[in-house]
Order: structure tokens, then C-alpha cells, then sequence
């Protein structure tokens, strides 16, 4: 019997002016790396907030590895990167880490040594350069972000929660959080993240839930949603132009050909 | 709970050790007395010094023909008649003239003109350097009060040497008792003075660390952080650990103010050795002695309470600015949203003054009991007079209820409003944040 890590039932959100998520349910496997895509401005943003008890729904019930949402014995069980990406800029990286770290009940000592493991990892501390001493306002956005991916796993979560991770980064770095994230899974602890990106979600989710209008639209693991809503598969015949790359390397003469490139010029 | 409290240690840890390591908290530190010392100090220390070594010679020109003049300069205290210039009405013009090159040479501090009017007891003239001093003015009039008494003396036909030792008779050195329902206590200028002092202290730091709160909390929603944060602690949580850290900074500030004021006070003998043996008599207490001794004074008691309102008083302040900082979008809003906390500041800064003059009066009461102002004028008015335990003991409790509610309102638009990015709330909105936060 599959257990869920997440379950929302009728959940809706609405503000002032508008409806944000309108009567969403949702169920994510327990171990599974889960899609929360859309649109901006679909409400994906508003559901993780009602899901991290950020923001409570105004009708519907969540639960969440087996509590209700409000449970606030919760949190430190989940881990969280918000969209909106910022960090004390005066204060040093190793004492933002240590201060997220002791918001989520990891005493000092345990966390220096978490840090140290992830700064490591991140190439945040290499032998060239030791980024932990350094004040966040010197770090490119790029390092901020992974210094905030860090504070969002230090405490080892059950549960992680990305909102858009992969914006912003370079594809080397992008690589490593992706790599972080399958590693996760492996682990067994599950993860949602939010993107429009369909080429992350294609490579790396088990499951996905597509939301427009604050509504959900299809749900379900990727090979369901293919044959739900993708139709058989079909055959298709690509026609190709030769890519920059085989024009680059024809015109300069190289001789390291790749398989199936043609022509020496 | 016990995860809550750790939390709760994680954010005020944070709070307080970010602050106090920054440069700003230094100067402050080292320069806050010094500033201090600079506004309410250093014009009491050369007001003491001018009327101890600057000669205050008073010209006195008698155009009345009587030999008035004479008998003013006595009660002033002359010893001959050196200073006084007899002069015909005619002569008068040229006469005034003289005596103020004199004053703008610093040969007198004023001169005083003694004509037919003064005779009937109608009008005096005095022009000089210390025509805006109380002091200066009643002691002149009351000696040309004794002045004309003395010639109404002699026109009677009462002997010359009876005359000279009626108007010989010196004004006594008044010594003052406060009295109020509870009963009498003393009181002195510098005693006064160092309550000012204490206020105005108060009134300082409550600004300043309110706008400190404020661009801590406005920080925190801008870079987004906040919203990290309360996906880890509820806002409730967030909130009392900024209060309490930023109340914490400013209490070390208190302390290491507090133990440099005990050193000075302590060892005030060896740092103002002239002070020390000025005649007491002198001035009416108005020295550098009689102003640390006026703080040795003051008991135990008072000082407790100081602390005590000092702490209520940031944590009240603290919460209602660090709501406003909730609410608002920028620095520029900021400034703008905080104008109503800035005013009750203010409001009670502007009621030191006459509150000092009477801190009997009912305005003084009612003001050391609203918890906006009493964490300012409780200590005034303590410090001051004998106020009556009742009051500063409702005074504690309706502050630290108030302190309650502020904190609790806080919460909620707190809860709301650190995730709002939009423009600032209007009262509706805000009432409406409030409720649905409950």
C-alpha cells in the first residue's frame, strides 16, 4: 500500500481580490520526487505555503507525513527553498547556516559539521577559496542560492520543498542540485519542487500535478499522465539542420568527429 | 514546547549577536555619554564655573539724587560704592552709554539705571549679559526693593546708622522641601537636573533602538528571509525573539553606561578635585558635587524601577515598531508608517520639562501611568518626588499589560503582513489582518 508524504483534500485559498487555489487535492507518494508545475501565477506558490503552514487554507484539510499541517512539531521534519531567495546580507555564511540549522533543533557542534559536509559538496569550500567566513552580500546570487539550498537540508528532512530551485543558476550548478536531489530520493525522503521547466520535471519526477488558475489540471505518475492524456505514442520523423556545432567544427577543420556527424569540409 | 524555547534562544541569540557586533553599537556606546555629557552637562559645568570665577560686576547708575544707588549696591552685596556712578537725569544718555562699552568689554556683566520712576517704586532698568537669567533679575529687583526701603527709612527721620543696618540685612539662602499627599521630601536643582537626564536618556535609546527594530524587520522581509524563518518558527515566535534580542542590546548599552556612571560617581573625588572644594554655599546646589552626589542619593529602589520601566518600555516600543515594519515595503515607507509610534515618543518627550516643574501635577500622574509615556516620566517624576508605591507599582502593571497586548497585536500583523509585498495596508486592512490571524 502506498503511503502518502503529502494529502490535500479540497483545498482552496482566496485573497481580497482573488481565488488563488480553488478546491485542489492532491496525494504525493511517500519517496518520490513530485512535480508541482504550472504557469506563474497558478498558485504554486500558494500551495506550498498552505502545505509548510505558512499561510493556512481556507477550507480544506493537508496532511503532511502523517500530521495535520498545523502540527507545529512538523517543521523541522521539512525542509524548505522559497522562490523569493534571500539571506541576512551582513552575517556570515557559516552563522546563517548555524542559525537555520538551530531553527530546525540541530545544536551547534552537529551542524559545523553538517555545514562543513555540504559547503564541501556545493564547491562553497575548496582548497582555494573557504566561502564560510564570507559575509552573504560578497557571494554571487548563484551562491547564495546554493547556500540557501544547504540551510534547506541540514537538518536532514523527510520532506523537501523546492520552489522553482533550478532559476537563476548556471547549468554546472543546476547539475549539482539535480544531483542532490536524485541522491534524496535514493535516500528515501521526498521531494517537491515547483517549476515550469518541463524538461527538469520530465528528467526527474516520478509524479506530477499540473495547476492553472489556482485549479488543478491532471495529476498523476509521468508514464499515467503520458498514456491519460498524451494519447498512443506516436511516431515521429525529425528533419535536421546541421547544429552549431558541427558547423563550428567543419569550418575550423577539426578532426574529433562525433558519432553520426558527417563531412571534413 | 521545549523545541519552542530553543527557537525562540536560536532567533534572540541571532538578533543580539548580529547587533551588538556591529560598529554602530561601539560608537554608540562610547559616544552616547559623551553626546549626553555634551547637551545637559557641560552647559551646567560652565554655568558653575562662570558664576564662580567670572566676576559679575553690576554698574550701578543713580540719576535720583538720593544716594539710592548706594544702598542698591550694599544689598547686592558690594563691599564700597566703587560701582556706583551718580549721575544728573541730563547726564543720563551719555552715562548708559559708557556702561554698555563697559559690558560689551566684559569690564561689567550688566548695568542698572536708577531714575525718578524707580522712586515711586514705578520701574528699574537693568541691560546686560544676563537679562534672560530669573536669578540675576530677582536679585536686582530685591535690592532695589531694600534700597527703597532704606530711603523711605531715612525721609521718616530714622538715624543714619539704623538705616545702614536695616538695609544690611542679607537675604538668607533658601532651602526648599518638596510637599505632595504622600508628604514632604527635598528636592534640589541637581536632583532634578540628573531626573532629566535619566528621561532624556530614556527617550534616546527607545528612539533609536525602535528604528533599529524597524530596518532589522524591514530587512528581513525584503531579502525574503522572514518567509525561511517563519517556515520554521511561527511568526509569534519570530516576533518575541526580535523584541526580546534587541531589548537585550539595548540593556548591555544600560549596563556598561550604568557601571562608567558608578566609576564616575565613585571616584569623583580625584576626577573634579575643584568641585569638590567649592564652597557649598556658592551656588544654589547648581555643581558638578552636588549633581553626583544627588545620584549616590538616589536609593536602590529607584534604580530598580528604571530598570525595570527601561525593559517594559523596549518591549513595548519594540513590538509596535517591529508591526510597523511588518507592514510596510521599503525604508521610505518605514519612515512614513512609523510616524504615529514616533509621535508618542515625542509627545512625552515634549512633557519632561514642564513635568519636572511640577511633578506633583495631575498631567504628571496621568502621564507616568499610560504605558506609551510612563516608561519616560515614571522615572522622572520618581526621581523628583516621593511617589506614592501604588502608583509605580499600577504603573508596572498596566505597562506590562499593555506590553502584553502590543506584543499579541504585533503577532498577527506580523503573521500577515511579512508576506505581503504589495503597498502598505490601510487600517481597514489592517484590522482585517488582526482578525484573520486570530
Amino acid at each position: 500500500m502506498t503511503t502518502y508524504a503529502i494529502e490535500a483534500r479540497g483545498v482552496s485559498k482566496r485573497y481580497a481580490e482573488h481565488v488563488a487555489v480553488r478546491d485542489l487535492s492532491l496525494a504525493v507518494p511517500s519517496g518520490t520526487v513530485y512535480g508541482l508545475l504550472g504557469p506563474n501565477g497558478a498558485g504554486k506558490t500558494t500551495t506550498i505555503r498552505m502545505i509548510l503552514n505558512i499561510i493556512v487554507p481556507d477550507t480544506g484539510t493537508i496532511t503532511v507525513l502523517g500530521r495535520p499541517s498545523t502540527d507545529p512539531k512538523l517543521t523541522d521534519r521539512i525542509g524548505y527553498l522559497p522562490e523569493e531567495r534571500g539571506l541576512y546580507r551582513k552575517m556570515r555564511v557559516r552563522d546563517v547556516l548555524r542559525f537555520l540549522a538551530a531553527l530546525k533543533g540541530i545544536p551547534q557542534h552537529d551542524a559545523d559539521q553538517r555545514i562543513d559536509r555540504w559547503l564541501d559538496r556545493l564547491t562553497l569550500r575548496t582548497p582555494e577559496r573557504d566561502w564560510s567566513t564570507a559575509r552573504i552580500e560578497e557571494l554571487s546570487r548563484g551562491m547564495q542560492q546554493k547556500v540557501q539550498f544547504i540551510g534547506a537540508l541540514l537538518h536532514d528532512p523527510d520532506l523537501v520543498i523546492l520552489d522553482e530551485p533550478f532559476s537563476g543558476l548556471d547549468p554546472v550548478n543546476a547539475q549539482a542540485l539535480k544531483d542532490a536531489v536524485m541522491e534524496l530520493r535514493r535516500n528515501g525522503k521526498t521531494v517537491i519542487f515547483s517549476t515550469h521547466i518541463m524538461e527538469n520535471a520530465e528528467s526527474m519526477c516520478d509524479a506530477v500535478c499540473i495547476i492553472a488558475h489556482g485549479e488543478k489540471l491532471v495529476d498523476g505518475t509521468i508514464s499515467d499522465v503520458k498514456t491519460q492524456y498524451g494519447g498512443p505514442p506516436v511516431e515521429k520523423v525529425v528533419l535536421v539542420q546541421p547544429s552549431l556545432h558541427e558547423i563550428f567544427l567543419a569550418r575550423v577543420g577539426a578532426t574529433g568527429v562525433e558519432p553520426g556527424m558527417h563531412g571534413h569540409g | 514546547m521545549g523545541e519552542s524555547w530553543g527557537k525562540l534562544w536560536a532567533v534572540i541569540r541571532r538578533e543580539y549577536l548580529e547587533r551588538v557586533r556591529t560598529r554602530w553599537f561601539i560608537i554608540s556606546t562610547v559616544l552616547g555619554p559623551v553626546l549626553l555629557g555634551v547637551v545637559t552637562v557641560l552647559p551646567i559645568l560652565v554655568a558653575t564655573r562662570d558664576a564662580n570665577q567670572v566676576a559679575n560686576r553690576v554698574e550701578i547708575i543713580d540719576a535720583t539724587g538720593t544716594g539710592l544707588g548706594r544702598y542698591v549696591a550694599r544689598a547686592m552685596g558690594a563691599k564700597d560704592d566703587a560701582d556706583v556712578q551718580t549721575v544728573s537725569p541730563a547726564d543720563l544718555p551719555q552715562a548708559r552709554t559708557t556702561a554698555t562699552t563697559d559690558v560689551t568689554r566684559r569690564l561689567a556683566t550688566g548695568f542698572v539705571v536708577l531714575d525718578s520712576a524707580t522712586l515711586r517704586s514705578d520701574s528699574v532698568y537693568y541691560a546686560g549679559r544676563r537679562a534672560d537669567q530669573r536669578g540675576e533679575l530677582t536679585r536686582i529687583s530685591d535690592a532695589v526693593r531694600a534700597g527703597l526701603i532704606a530711603i523711605e527709612l531715612q525721609h521718616r527721620g530714622i538715624a543714619q546708622p539704623v538705616v545702614d543696618s536695616i538695609a544690611g540685612i542679607a537675604a538668607p539662602t533658601l532651602s526648599t522641601d518638596t510637599i505632595n499627599d504622600a508628604g514632604r521630601s527635598s528636592t534640589s536643582l541637581a536632583k532634578a537636573l540628573l531626573a532629566a537626564l535619566v528621561a532624556f536618556f530614556l527617550y534616546m535609546a527607545i528612539l533609536l533602538y525602535g528604528q533599529s527594530m524597524l530596518s532589522g524587520v524591514i530587512e528581513e522581509k525584503m531579502s525574503r528571509v522572514a518567509e525561511i524563518v517563519i517556515s520554521s518558527v511561527s511568526p509569534d515566535i519570530l516576533l518575541a525573539g526580535k523584541v526580546i534580542g534587541v531589548t537585550a542590546v539595548g540593556l548591555t548599552q544600560l549596563i556598561i553606561w550604568g557601571a562608567a556612571s558608578a566609576f564616575v560617581v565613585m571616584a569623583r573625588g580625584t576626577l573634579f578635585p575643584a568641585a569638590a572644594h567649592a564652597a557649598p554655599a556658592a551656588s544654589a546646589g547648581l555643581n558638578t558635587t552636588a549633581f553626583l552626589d544627588a545620584a549616590i542619593a538616589l536609593p536602590w529602589s529607584w534604580i530598580i524601577a528604571v530598570f525595570l520601566f527601561f525593559l517594559l518600555g523596549f518591549l513595548f516600543y519594540g513590538a509596535l515598531y517591529a508591526a510597523v515594519g511588518a507592514t510596510v515595503g521599503s525604508e521610505q515607507d518605514a519612515r512614513q508608517a512609523a510616524q504615529p509610534v514616533i509621535m508618542l515618543l515625542v509627545l512625552t518627550a515634549v512633557f519632561i520639562s514642564p513635568i519636572l516643574q511640577n511633578p506633583g501635577s495631575q498631567l504628571a500622574r496621568t502621564m507616568s501611568l499610560l504605558p506609551f509615556s510612563s516608561p519616560i516620566i515614571m522615572p522622572l517624576r520618581m526621581a523628583t518626588v516621593d511617589v506614592s508605591p501604588w502608583e509605580v507599582v499600577a504603573s508596572i502593571v498596566i505597562l506590562a499589560v499593555s506590553v502584553a497586548g502590543a506584543i499579541w497585536l504585533a503577532a498577527r500583523i506580523y503573521r500577515v503582513g511579512l508576506l505581503m509585498y504589495g503597498k502598505r495596508p490601510s487600517l481597514r486592512e489592517l484590522r482585517r489582518w488582526i482578525a484573520a490571524a486570530g
